[in-house]
């Protein structure tokens, strides 16, 4: 009798080893999850860069809605417009970290290309990435154009 | 002895399945936190685009309107080629709902560009558009002439709007949330559009000013050309190539009239039938003209806009025309040759 108790305390003893061994590999499995830096990104450092650009859509420059023209930039030009908007950008990142770079591109033409002075890599891999779509003026080829942002810290 | 082991492996199996319990509830719990965290970020990445979008809404309004201004206005105000129709034939005169047409093609254009939105997990209902033009008082304020004197006027001031509503709120849905919001706007319009329409009635519905310019030609032909000539040789002895002249003076007349639009007009005359008619008078003789033209008139604004133009197969910023044929003649009743 007290050998069956001993044998079904062994039995007990191997369940709870074997659901440790199985719970531990879910803990891996979790922990390689909060290692990994999107998940760090989303936990402690959230992407701002969505908010930034429905900023940057709601501002006005020289009494013109800001969004009217991005959306025209491809018939203007406007190089003080760009700087305005570099500008204002800087202004909004910089309130937590100095970025080391960002990358502002409306559809595949870049409009500003920031690196901070000594940082030779490339924003094009940035962790904080947004897209949002633009209209744009009546034409044959797309009625939205997308506005990227992208950034690093 | 044995009985201590057992009861030591008991308490044991028990200890470790409490312990067990408590790491997968802690577990659990951490989890869903991050869980809750993982979908707040992704509601709010969605609420920022969904702003985005939101913002540009009204610019799509302006846009589709403009391509629909640009459209019906090179389509004399006719929503189609096939329902265009000449704006005058000598009396009998057709002025477009050209509102209607605009409407209808605008709403087409904002379907085309929501459409683009669909990809993207936004739907959109049935939209609809009114244009109508607003007149409101604007209470201006001048300094009169002695110190502390103040004038109020009401001046009253007119613009067009265009209003966008739609048969349900805008949805954005992504794998465990949607989002609704009001995507119905009202647009202030361009009113020098309107005015095209507005000027091109008065000069060419309500008056027949292309009439009037030939009715003016006949009137500056000189005295040799209209008197004193009772048969042809006499006429072109006098007057040569009589009939020249008067088209001449009625294309001198035409860029007169140009003049009474304030904004740029152009008249492409695609025919002109013209003729004249020596009359027997007790008193001597009188040389009449009759012309009849085919007139295509091009009024535009003063201002670009950003339009598509389907034959040049580019965007780019243009004055917006209004383009419409009419046939006239100076004498409606006696002949029509076009």
């Amino acid at each position: 009798m007290k050998g069956l108790a001993a044998i079904f305390g062994a039995i007990i003893i191997l369940v709870v080893l074997v659901f440790f061994g199985v719970l531990s590999l879910f803990l891996w499995e979790n922990l390689h999850l909060f290692t990994h830096t999107v998940v760090v990104v989303v936990m402690y450092n959230p992407n701002d860069a969505y908010r930034l650009l429905a900023s940057l859509l709601s501002l006005n420059y020289n009494s013109n809605p800001a969004y009217k023209l991005l959306s025209l930039i491809e018939y203007t030009q406007d190089k003080n417009f760009i700087a305005f908007l570099d500008e204002s950008i800087r202004k909004y990142i910089q309130k937590e970290e100095p970025p080391i770079c960002y990358k502002l591109i409306f559809d595949s033409q870049v409009l500003i290309d920031f690196k901070k002075e000594g940082y030779s890599g490339d924003c094009e891999d940035a962790p904080f990435v947004a897209r949002v779509p633009v209209f744009v003026p009546y034409n044959d080829a797309r009625l939205v154009k997308y506005l990227i942002l992208k950034y690093r810290r | 002895m044995k009985g201590i082991i057992v009861e030591t492996i008991f308490l044991f199996a028990l200890l470790s399945i409490i312990v067990q319990a408590l790491l997968s509830l802690a577990s659990f719990f951490y989890y869903r936190n991050f869980q809750i965290s993982l979908k707040s970020a992704e509601i709010l990445k969605a609420t920022d685009v969904v702003e985005s979008v939101k913002k540009g809404l009204e610019f799509a309004y302006e846009y589709s309107f403009l391509q629909a201004a640009y459209e019906v206005g090179k389509l004399g105000g006719y929503e189609s080629s096939i329902a265009q129709l000449p704006w005058r034939v000598y009396e009998s005169t057709n002025f477009p709902s050209y509102i209607s047409a605009i409407e209808a093609r605008t709403r087409e254009f904002i379907k085309e560009y929501l459409d683009n939105l669909k990809s993207l997990g936004f739907k959109f209902g049935e939209v609809y558009v009114n244009i109508s033009k607003v007149k409101i008082n604007i209470e201006e304020t001048s300094h009169g002439a002695h110190l502390g004197q103040i004038i109020k006027v009401l001046s009253p001031t007119e613009f067009w709007k265009m209003e966008v509503w739609f048969s349900q709120l805008l949805n954005y849905s992504g794998s465990f949330f949607s989002i609704y919001d009001i995507p119905n706007r009202t647009v202030i319009l361009p009113s020098e559009y309107f005015q095209l329409y507005e000027v091109a009635n008065s000069l060419f519905i309500e008056r027949d000013r292309i009439k009037e310019a030939i009715e003016k030609a006949e009137e500056n032909m000189e005295k040799e050309c209209k008197e004193s000539s009772c048969t042809e040789e006499e006429l072109e002895k006098k007057c040569s190539n009589a009939n020249e002249k008067f088209r001449n003076k009625i294309l001198e007349e035409l860029e007169n009239a140009k003049k009474e639009s304030e904004f740029p007009i152009e008249f492409i005359v695609n025919r002109v039938e013209i003729k004249h008619e020596i009359e027997k008078k007790n008193s001597g003789c009188l040389c009449r003209y009759f012309a009849a033209v085919d007139v295509k008139i091009d009024i535009s604004t003063k201002n670009q806009y950003p339009v598509y133009d389907a034959k040049e197969r580019s965007t780019k910023f243009r004055n917006i025309k209004l383009t419409f044929h009419l046939i006239t003649s100076n004498d409606y009743e006696k002949w029509r040759p076009l």
